[in-house]
């Protein structure tokens, strides 16, 4: 599935990049998890890779070590044992045993798989039973927006592959919409630090332009998602009647506390550049216009 | 060996020497063999975000080791483990089911101390700027609050036993879980007029004296906006 790398690799990469070998072992086998399911054609345009792997694509610089998140149409959406027979992988080096699916939320519209055990036999550096285990997240909710195809990245250079696969990714219109409700009603920093890396990696005036956003579709996808959430959790939701109620949300201070903050995991090369002042302001100068309905400040 | 990355000091008068192919100390030995070698000559035991992560009540991963001594436990002498250490009264020092002896790797017999789950969340009132903030600690309070492995009566219990003001946060942590029964069982003697507890001692959001609110039954001041605490805890849940 990928090139393996050794111990010395691992290790490097680890040292390098400040995380610890046990959770880069893990965020390997999360991305032979992914390509064992693309390889099944699990991907599509209504079955995609969603939450912070798929930001990656985007070079996001964010590390995150648990969990693996996919999203499906209504229509695409499939049984929790085919699934759990999906996620099931075996090569010579690694073996994946999810354990099976349970429903996440009281209507059924997602499922985990916890543990989703591992036996990465092509290292030592996880002997810990308890540190050989991730999560992966099914939501079967719907999507508002077509998936898009691009190429998987990885923050590091472990000579994975010769060409990184391509995969289906949650539309980042969905990703800012999802995160904007993430922010608004949950008040989760790290949604707020991914709504900021989004911010930058599309403003018009950056070099280079990672993302593509349309103002219009956005406001779209955000409408879509909040109505859709709305029916599934109405007194979560309750406080944001409106689009935009959550952008003049958003248009506030975020105070974000130290200790918040530095709760996000940035890649070492990044951590200088992404400080709260930069996230605010890509947040309130570059996302909340773009979220503003046409002719309103 | 030391300048070749093959000896590394771990405490006093103890060493680990790494296999020869070990690039890093990390590849030696887990951690919380190195912590037990480094503080096991003295109570202690790995707790606080370590044991959040442990425990899978949090998925943020750390550099660096947390883990608590007593009071009068002054570890001696660098060593090569990243490692924060709170020094416990012995009012707050845990009783001895609130620890949890663990196998450190499978088919060996070396042990280490770790909080137990529920200790773990009451320490996170206890030291939140040992847990990664407060926004951490209650998303473990969400998260544990959707486990059948957690005992509210034991958090209760633990929470009493370190003092007042841990109880205080405790008793309004566990009425913002809706655990009620929990806090009649435990608190009804709390008196919320008599007290002016901070919920978060790290006072990570400086909130204006004027935007605090003081919750009438524990007597703890919200320094922490209500919003925030209702986000967290139902995103906990869901994770």
């Amino acid at each position: 599935m990928i090139e393996y790398p050794d111990d010395d690799v691992i290790g490097k990469g680890s040292r390098r990049h400040a995380i610890p070998e046990t959770v880069l072992v893990r965020d390997l086998v999360r991305v032979v998890e992914v390509m064992n399911l693309e390889r099944q054609g699990f991907f599509g345009k209504e079955s995609v890779l969603a939450g912070s792997m798929a930001l990656r694509c985007f070079k996001s610089p964010r590390f995150t070590v648990y969990d693996a998140d996919f999203s499906t149409t209504e229509n695409a959406a499939r049984r929790p044992e085919e699934m759990r027979r999906m996620l099931a992988y075996e090569d010579d080096d690694l073996v994946i045993a999810p354990d099976p699916l349970t429903p996440h939320d009281a209507h059924g519209t997602a499922w985990k798989s916890e543990p989703i055990r591992f036996d990465p036999v092509f290292t030592s550096l996880v002997p810990n039973r308890d540190d050989r285990s991730f999560k992966a997240d099914i939501s079967f909710r719907g999507l508002v927006c077509e998936g898009i195809e691009c190429e998987l990245l990885v923050p590091y250079e472990m000579g994975l592959w010769s060409r990184p696969p391509t995969v289906w990714i949650m539309n980042p219109h969905e990703v800012v919409a999802e995160k904007v409700l993430g922010w608004c009603v949950n008040r989760l920093v790290k949604h707020y630090a991914d709504l900021a890396f989004i911010g930058v990696a599309s403003n018009p005036s950056g070099r280079p332009r990672l993302i593509e956003l349309d103002g219009m579709k956005l406001r779209e996808a955000l409408a879509n998602k909040l109505e859709a959430m709305r029916g599934l959790q109405p007194a979560r939701y309750a406080a944001f009647g409106s689009v935009d109620d959550l952008v003049d949300d958003l248009d506030r201070a975020a105070n974000l506390n130290q200790a918040q903050w530095q709760a996000i995991v940035y890649l070492r090369e990044h951590r200088d550049r992404f400080k709260p002042d930069l996230l605010e302001g890509a947040v309130r100068e570059i996302l909340v216009p773009m979220l503003r309905a046409p002719g309103r400040a | 060996m030391a300048q070749r990355g093959l000896l590394y000091r771990v405490g006093q008068d103890r060493y680990v020497v790494a296999p020869i192919e070990a690039s890093a100390l990390s590849q030696a030995a887990p951690p919380e063999l190195l912590i037990d070698l480094a503080l096991g000559s003295h109570p202690y035991y790995i707790g606080f975000l370590s044991a959040l992560i442990a425990h899978r009540l949090t998925d943020l991963h750390s550099a660096s080791a947390s883990a608590a001594v007593p009071a009068d436990v002054r570890p001696r002498g660098r060593t090569s483990i990243a490692l924060k250490i709170a020094r416990l009264s012995p009012r707050a020092w845990p009783a001895p089911d609130e620890i949890e002896r663990f196998r450190v790797l499978e088919g060996t017999k070396e042990f280490a101390h770790r909080s137990a789950v529920e200790r773990a969340l009451v320490d996170g009132l206890l030291r939140p700027d040992l847990c990664a903030g407060f926004e951490t600690v209650v998303l473990a309070w969400g998260r544990a609050g959707r486990r059948a492995d957690v005992s509210w009566d034991r958090v209760a219990q633990a929470a009493r036993g370190i003092g007042d003001a841990t109880a205080r946060r405790a008793a309004f942590m566990l009425g913002l879980l809706s655990l009620e029964t929990i806090v009649e069982r435990h608190f009804a003697d709390l008196e919320g007029r008599a007290a002016n507890t901070p919920l978060d001692r790290s006072n990570g959001f400086n909130l204006d004296r004027s935007e605090i609110e003081r919750d009438p039954r524990t007597g703890i001041l919200l320094n922490v906006p209500r919003r925030h605490l209702r986000g967290w805890v139902e995103a906990g849940a869901d994770a």
